[in-house]
């Protein structure tokens, strides 16, 4: 017969191998996936498949928690509160005092199994984010090292410079013979943009993030009928403030962005109020 | 003894199969140099000069789109 002690520590070892493995494949990866875009002559394919893959392993063992809890710990709890209450019920014993103890351990294990979950989601976000920025500032810096080479007219072969900061194909006239001239910025610099700005400006914008995300999270939880300790108000504020220096990191990076900040900006806040919010 | 057993025992590569999946799956794309390049015309083979259109070539006159 299980006790409540055995049912506390089986779950407490479980969450703690949980917990264990979770950060053996994080440091795994932190040790393979930086070198895999130098072993790979830059190509990003590669690590964001490898990415894909060791996400969908670390959520995998992020679910366990609730279906384990679902699937074992739970009906351990009911089938541990069940003999209780037969054994009470024959001893002609009320039950308040047992269910009011019941409940509270219930609740409070249940709850170390949610704290966890929500815990290892946050670490697979701060590592993700922060692996594609330091992978993203690898791609940056080359991108930079190939955009500052030496470029000539394909006409009269005289000196033509080219924008550092700028990773799309763009006219450029010669001012010698004034051809126009068509640049490639090549597969590097073309990717630097898709794969190095969102994380470099979502990691410059992390704290922010999760100032805002704690506030979602406690709006959410809050029920309707009672008073709201989160206002909507609140959360979009936060919002705004992470999607700011998220933006503004983006035009630190690539300065032509600041062309769309105001349309980003409304357009990023507009969705989270009718989507998230659903207050507009 | 059986803690020398454990002590010796390598650690589990948990990604093996996840990294050697992403290499052996990802297309091999050739990459792009970076470069400039001029199209030219045609017809007489002019380049394109600065301030001018580009459905007709500056120099001859020659339709870059004809109409069909």
């Amino acid at each position: 017969m299980n006790t409540t002690t055995d049912l506390q520590q089986r779950w407490d070892a479980f969450l703690f191998k949980i917990h264990e493995r979770f950060q053996e494949i994080l440091s795994q990866a932190a040790a393979i996936l930086p070198e895999l875009l130098d072993y790979q002559q830059f190509d990003t394919i590669p690590f964001s498949n490898a990415w894909t893959g060791i996400n969908a392993q670390s959520k995998e063992l992020i679910a366990k928690i609730d279906a384990t809890w679902q699937n074992t710990v739970s009906p351990g709890w009911e089938t541990w509160r069940n003999e209780e209450e037969d054994r009470l019920n024959d001893a002609g014993q009320e039950m308040e005092h047992f269910h009011l103890q019941f409940y509270e351990s219930y609740y409070r294990e249940q709850e170390k199994g949610k704290k966890l979950m929500l815990q290892l989601e946050k670490d697979l976000r701060n590592y993700e984010v922060k692996t594609f920025a330091a992978a993203g500032r690898k791609l940056a810096a080359k991108a930079h090292e190939v955009l500052s080479g030496e470029f000539s007219c394909s006409q009269c072969q005289a000196p033509l410079p080219v924008a550092t900061n700028f990773y799309r194909s763009y006219y450029q006239v010669c001012q010698y013979c004034q051809t126009t001239n068509t640049f490639e910025p090549g597969s590097i610099a073309r990717m630097t943009e898709h794969f190095a700005l969102d994380p470099i400006a979502e990691e410059q914008a992390l704290d922010q993030y999760w100032k805002y995300w704690e506030l979602l999270q406690q709006y959410s939880a809050q029920r309707e009928e009672d008073e709201a300790a989160i206002t909507a108000d609140e959360v979009l504020a936060a919002y705004t403030n992470y999607i700011e220096v998220y933006l503004k990191a983006r035009i630190n990076m690539i300065p032509v962005y600041q062309e769309r900040y105001e349309a980003d900006k409304k357009a990023k806040i507009a969705w989270l109020s009718k989507y998230t919010l659903c207050i507009s | 003894m059986e803690q020398e057993n454990n002590q010796s025992k390598p650690p589990v590569n948990l990604l093996a199969n996840i990294l050697g999946n992403a290499l052996n799956t990802s297309a091999q794309h050739g990459q792009q140099q970076a470069g400039l390049e001029t199209r030219t015309c045609g017809s007489c083979g002019a380049a394109r000069p600065d301030g001018t259109e580009l459905s007709t070539c500056a120099y001859c006159g020659y339709e870059f789109f004809p109409q069909p």
